[in-house]
């Protein structure tokens, strides 16, 4: 008998609580009126260090000084876990107001209309577009519509330590700097200052020079490489595995077991040359962990149309968001407001809205001026981005990191390595038609 | 007098009891078998997370045994994981708890800080710690330069011909749960029979074949069960560590599952993977049991003596 009164008990207080959830919900309007003025937003960005965390919430902090009805929430994920941590949200139909969306995952949430277009906003000039040329934002557009708005502009860069080139008696690198001067600077590095000449290369390298020699990493149609020559992977491993003999570049392993930006062997001082994967936004990392100011240059054998411009990120305005007009109001700020460029300093890439440039240019640091320059040397000497990669990219990067540690360990051959590599690219491109 | 199931259903104790364990009820069913079906549903489509999934009957399972040479690495990495990480630890575990069970000064402490590294195992901190120890600047490397003068260039985390041999040893280093079970087991070894044998004559080694292990072997075989499902879902050392790299030496299973699932956006085929896994496990497990009455020596019996 005391089992069954607990019981009911139990229930009825369960069902109470839920009864009370559902006045809850009654209430809202009510509650709604009293809050009228508060609006929180969720965000979502990528951190690979500390400074992106810190330059954010600047951000954030201002823009909630300049629009005190509306509260960002901003959450971070890092590295792979990222794009993993989206799609999870994606699928639970809760991904946050404001999405932050690399160039290449853009399409495949604009397919699946996850993202709410941004047309309406900017023709009322709420996201301020006035004067800037279409081709910023036109990694964002499918079918005519606009889906993202570029927070800034970013490329690939070969940083080096000007000291250690100095000390070494190399020449900065100039435009069109060729794979045998870079080869002869490594050595000069090695033999004059004992410090390594840089990192091994990176599929960013290759994918570069394939565009420079008038390939691409994917064919046009995406359904097999878009180089015919399995020679030019054979160079490209083979130039490397002769460096690596001499000692000109760091150990494999020393690359293997770095985590963060900032552990890399370049911002530690090892290497001469940063090549890696570092974007030009990435000098304030490496600067802050260096302690001094470094150069930049196009990668050795990049030729005329190898380097390309590429966005940052975009921010886009999820489907599902309640509040798309503050959203709205935040994605323009971001990207347009003074307030947020001087806060940023170039961190996401530099700005490519005139007014915002035009306000900078008191305020631009040598850094900032030294990637502007840099910028604008790839705009007119690159070519345009490659379209953004097949859905089954991932898949295919993972495979040529694999096949590129297999050669670097010696445990198969360049020759090999680029028929394997042909062979399992084309198996998964078959196996997943998109 | 017989009950009827009417009367059965009368009896208030029965909804009582339901409304008690209801919220751990609903966690089962919302929590664990939902998503255990659902992902056997899964598992017979082709599901890429943001679009609704498609079902392609047996392709997934026929991809996985015919058309994808990742899948067999990972199987081959696991197997070689499983197979000697398992009886190592065992026997390490094996080896401390006997050392512990002596009656020495201090043993008491001295379990205590042998038990510290397990407590601390599974957690990220340790696994990242492993890496700083045997990276190529890690403090082994410097050890060994040191003392020995020896210079050593390559890392043992990342290289490949050392990358599954550093995270089968750090599975080694995990003994202490391995270790306290056995130390229960030891502790309950009758004296009596110990000393009976020491007064016949028999040496340490003798004892500890004849008598120690016959009568531990229930408790080996426990540790090995665990110790063998454990082994298969091994993730979050290769995960942190190696990230299934070098050139897949650690892919080990369940990474390659994950990588499926989240990375390459193929939750149909990770699902598979995971039956697979669970069909596997539960075939190797049952063999396991099925070889216990050739090895494992019950005190009690009963029926099931010869």
């Amino acid at each position: 008998m005391i089992g069954f009164s607990a019981g009911m008990l139990l229930i009825f207080v369960l069902s109470s609580y839920a009864y009370s959830l559902d006045l809850k919900g009654h209430n809202k309007p009510l509650n709604g009126l009293i809050n009228e003025q508060i609006v929180t937003l969720r965000m979502t960005y990528w951190a690979g260090s500390q400074l992106t965390i810190d330059k954010n919430n600047a951000v954030i902090e201002r823009f909630e000084k300049a629009y005190p009805w509306i509260k960002v929430q901003a959450s971070y994920y890092s590295g792979d876990a990222y794009d993993e941590q989206l799609m999870v949200m994606a699928a639970a139909n809760n991904l946050p107001d404001v999405v932050r969306i690399d160039y290449a995952n853009m399409a495949r949430y604009a397919k699946k209309s996850l993202l709410l277009p941004l047309d309406d906003y900017i023709s009322r000039q709420v996201i301020d577009l006035e004067g800037v040329h279409p081709v910023h934002n036109a990694g964002a557009m499918l079918n005519g519509k606009q889906y993202g708005l570029n927070i800034g502009n970013n490329a690939l860069v070969l940083f080096y330590d000007k000291e250690l080139l100095k000390q070494a008696g190399v020449e900065p690198p100039s435009r069109n700097y060729t794979w045998e001067q870079y080869e002869s600077d490594l050595r000069a590095i090695r033999d004059r200052t004992g410090h390594y000449g840089d990192t091994h290369l990176t599929q960013h390298h290759f994918r570069v020079w394939l565009r420079a020699n008038a390939a691409a990493f994917y064919n046009e149609d995406q359904n097999g490489l878009g180089y015919w020559d399995d020679q030019l992977f054979i160079d490209f491993f083979n130039k490397q595995l002769s460096w690596q003999k001499e000692g000109l570049l760091t150990p494999l392993s020393t690359e293997l077991e770095t985590r963060n930006l900032e552990d890399g062997p370049f911002p530690k001082g090892q290497t001469a040359f940063g090549g890696f994967t570092y974007w030009s936004n990435q000098i304030d990392i490496v600067e802050k962990q260096l302690g001094k100011q470094v150069g930049l240059a196009a990668y050795p054998g990049a030729g005329i149309h190898g380097m390309y411009i590429k966005p940052s990120f975009f921010h886009s305005i999820a489907k599902s968001s309640k509040h798309p007009d503050e959203a709205a109001l935040f994605i323009n700020y971001y990207t347009n407001d003074l307030d947020a460029a001087i806060a940023l300093n170039a961190y996401f890439g530099v700005p490519y809205n005139p007014k915002v440039i035009a306000g900078l240019k008191e305020t631009f640091t040598v850094t900032q001026q030294n990637v502007l320059n840099y910028l604008s040397d790839v705009e007119r000497y690159g070519s345009l981005i490659d379209p953004p990669d097949p859905i089954v990219g991932p898949e295919v990067n993972e495979l040529f990191k694999s096949i590129s540690n297999e050669i670097l360990f010696e445990r198969i051959t360049s020759e090999a390595g680029a028929a394997k590599f042909r062979a399992e690219t084309n198996a998964i491109l078959s196996r997943n038609p998109l | 007098m017989k009950r009827t199931s009417k009367q059965w259903l009368r009896n208030p104790d029965l909804y009582a009891g339901y409304a008690f364990i209801f919220p751990w009820l609903l966690g089962l069913f919302v929590f664990s078998l939902f998503p255990i079906f659902f992902s056997l549903y899964l598992s017979f489509t082709d599901y890429d997370i943001l679009s609704a999934p498609q079902w392609i009957g047996f392709e997934n399972f026929k991809e996985m045994f015919t058309d994808d040479p990742r899948f067999v690495k990972s199987v081959k990495v696991t197997l070689l994981y499983v197979a000697v990480s398992v009886p190592l630890r065992l026997c390490f575990a094996l080896a401390v708890a006997a050392l512990l069970n002596m009656k020495i000064k201090g043993a008491r402490a001295l379990r205590s800080l042998y038990y510290l590294p397990t407590l601390m195992g599974g957690s990220v901190a340790v696994i990242v710690m492993w890496g700083q120890l045997f990276g190529i600047n890690g403090a082994f490397n410097s050890f060994m330069r040191s003392i020995f003068g020896i210079e050593i260039s390559i890392s043992w985390i990342t290289d490949p011909s050392t990358a599954l041999g550093s995270l089968i040893a750090l599975s080694v280093w995990q003994f202490g749960s391995a270790m306290l079970i056995f130390l229960a087991g030891l502790k309950q070894i009758p004296a009596s029979l110990l000393e009976a044998a020491l007064v016949d004559g028999a040496s340490a080694a003798y004892r500890f074949r004849r008598i120690t292990l016959p009568l531990l072997s229930p408790v080996i075989f426990f540790n090995l069960v665990m110790g063998i499902i454990g082994g298969f879902k091994v993730f979050s050392e290769g995960m942190i560590l190696t990230g299934g790299g070098p050139h897949d030496q650690t892919l080990f299973y369940v990474i390659y599952l994950y990588e499926n699932s989240f990375r390459f956006l193929h939750m149909g085929y990770g699902s598979a993977m995971a039956w697979v896994l669970l069909l596997a496990v539960s075939i190797l497990t049952a063999l396991v049991f099925r070889s216990s009455s050739l090895w494992v020596h019950y005190e009690s019996k009963g029926e099931r003596g010869a």
